[in-house]
């Protein structure tokens, strides 16, 4: 009864402000609330559901959204605005009643299949690591039965249980790594085993300068003498960048070595010249 | 004869040359007297630059200094130094949305990768960022667990990539006070620095 | 009497000069996140987001891991449409553990026409995603 009386004074409103100007004007929010309760898919879906408790959420919602619409061509703009935060509001609690849309299953999937890809990786990890005890065979056991578990509920389409069942899986995991590893320290240290694997070091260290010079100087915006300098050593850099290049073709990997280092050097001072330590 | 207009003018130059030391907030004789004063940090969102004032969005939100009150303070990023907070316990960030109970489970394991030159050597420890993250969110998208498989230095860092991802966006940037955060373990006196098979 | 004039007249104007050089540049908060994708064809200011406000009460794996956000600003693609369903942002701000929706100001609060971007130290490159279309 309320619902058909607002629509009622709505539609009169309506007509007669057509009358008095060209167009309906609307608050946004209202025009949003309308574009969201009335024409979106979401809408669509809700529409297309049989239950009773989001049909009538739904009907309220757009019961409010009528009332807020009256109200904000009555004048009373704080009105409309609590209104239309009221129908928003209903319209998302009617929303949450909706099974899981096609975007969100695929995010839950995906996420299945990331936590598969870790907890395996950490399987295997614990079979070839030189640094763990093997004491821990009886919990891996259980971490394995967990996982065909959580498969056998993906595959009939139990997205978020799996899941649950995984993360504690992974936790568990976690912590077998805390408690199987010998060391909790491990050095990379920077010894190459051969010359070509730290020319190709050299060659990655003095590109990925090279990429940051135009975005530094963009980000710094030096000017003057600074500049000036700046460009000098960048010039600087990119002629000792050209003679390693020629080292690297003859193939003479222990002097492309300290050139590429030495261009590299001169890229640094460029970039402290900036204020880029 | 001393006229106003004359007297106006001394006073204006004068005022002129004492502003900079009002700026400053000293005296005439301030120490870096050209130097532009340093941005401010933890601006309200009205007057922070990216907020619109006229938005009635923008007065609604909390400004950061409040939220900052009780926790340790940083020099750099938000002027707050957020690991030390949650192991003071000034916060509880939780590690599942829906439960405050749960704890996230913290590995002790620091990888020290030896740099060139005379910098200390950089280790990266994994409790302060288990505590925070999950194992999926750097590996192995942004780093291989595997020694020698992860090519990195300053630029790429300061590029965005690799330790990048977040050092320089939303957690502590790559700045001069930060340096030694990363770059803890000092080589060894004396320690032979087997960096190049070239010139030896 | 005519040069003092004019000196007083360029004694005013140093002052005014040096009064406006007084503002120094605003910062925003560190880590705060200004997503542009599709508001400004919308008419809507750019939503702000506060990281500062958001890790105080929850770990980075809540959002980064639980949720599905990638790190990259603008690389999720976020609508109203997916908030409303529960989707990102929507799963909390949905009235039970977080506001709802309705207040459409609180997060749409950016000056209108800034880009994409992470409000990080200066020296950001390719932490940005280009949107589609």
């Amino acid at each position: 009864m309320k619902g058909s009386l607002s629509t009622l004074c709505l539609a009169v409103l309506l007509s007669s402000s057509v009358y008095a100007s060209d167009e309906v004007k609307l608050s946004p929010k209202i025009n949003y609330a309308e574009s969201l309760l009335i024409n979106s898919k979401v809408a669509k879906r809700m529409e297309g559901m049989e239950s009773e408790e989001v049909q009538q959420a739904l009907e309220e919602a757009r019961g409010l959204l009528d009332q807020a619409k009256v109200a904000y061509l009555g004048g009373d703009k704080a009105e409309a605005n609590t209104l239309s935060s009221s129908a928003l509001k209903k319209f998302t609690e009617a929303a949450k009643l909706l099974p899981k849309s096609e975007s969100a299953q695929k995010v839950l999937r995906s996420r299945y299949a990331d936590l598969t890809v870790e907890i395996s990786s950490y399987l295997e990890w614990y079979d070839t690591a030189t640094y763990v005890s093997g004491d821990e065979q009886e919990a891996i056991d259980r971490v394995k039965v967990g996982m065909s578990e959580a498969k056998e509920l993906f595959d009939n389409n139990r997205y978020e249980k799996a899941n649950k069942i995984l993360t504690g899986i992974l936790d568990e995991v976690v912590d077998i790594s805390n408690r199987s590893m010998t060391s909790s320290e491990i050095v990379n240290s920077l010894d190459f085993e051969t010359p070509e694997e730290e020319q190709k070091y050299e060659l990655a260290r003095n590109n990925e300068y090279k990429r940051l010079i135009p975005i530094a100087e963009d980000q710094q915006a030096p000017k003057g003498g600074k500049l000036m300098l700046f460009k000098r050593f960048v010039k600087k850099a990119e002629g000792i960048r050209g003679q390693a290049d020629v080292e690297i073709e003859n193939n003479e990997i222990e002097n492309s070595i300290k050139t590429l280092q030495a261009s590299t050097d001169q890229y640094l001072k460029a970039l402290r010249m900036i204020g880029i330590r | 004869m001393y006229k106003l207009s004359t007297l106006v003018l001394i006073a204006s130059i004068s005022w002129v040359f004492s502003f900079g030391a009002y700026a400053a907030g000293e005296s005439s004789n301030t120490f870096n007297r050209m130097m532009k004063p340093k941005a401010p940090a933890n601006l309200p969102p009205a007057e922070d630059g990216i907020h619109d004032p006229e938005s009635p969005g923008t007065h609604q939100l909390q400004p950061p200094k409040e939220a900052f009150d009780g926790l340790v303070k940083a020099k750099f990023g938000n002027h707050v130094d957020w690991i030390k907070s949650i192991n003071a316990k000034k916060i509880t960030p939780r590690h599942n949305s829906a439960d405050a109970s749960a704890k996230p489970i913290i590995m002790n394991l620091n990888i020290v990768r030896q740099v060139k030159g005379s910098m200390p050597d950089v280790v990266f420890p994994h409790d302060r960022h288990t505590l925070l993250l999950a194992c999926s969110n750097c590996h192995t998208g942004i780093f291989i667990p595997q020694k020698g498989a992860n090519q990195m230095s300053m630029a790429a860092i300061m590029l965005g990539e690799s330790c990048g991802k977040c050092h320089g966006s939303v957690a502590f940037p790559v700045a001069t006070s930060t340096c030694k955060l990363c770059h803890s373990k000092p080589k060894a006196k004396n320690a032979e620095l087997k960096r190049s098979t070239a010139g030896k | 009497m005519v040069i003092k004039q004019k000196l007083l007249g360029l004694g005013l104007v140093l002052m005014s000069v040096f009064t406006m050089l007084i503002p120094v540049k605003a910062n925003a908060e560190y880590g705060d996140i200004v997503l542009n994708n599709f508001a400004d064809a919308s008419e809507m200011r750019p939503v702000v987001f506060p990281h500062w406000f958001h890790r105080i009460r929850f770990n980075c794996s809540v959002c980064h891991a639980d949720l599905g956000f990638q790190f990259g600003a603008g690389k999720n693609e976020i609508t109203m449409a997916k908030i409303i369903e529960g989707e990102f942002c929507g799963a909390c701000h949905n009235g039970e553990i977080a506001w709802s929706i309705e207040n459409c100001d609180v997060c749409h609060s950016g000056v209108p026409g800034t880009p994409t971007q992470v409000k990080g130290s200066p020296l950001r490159a390719s932490n940005i995603a280009t949107p589609k279309n």
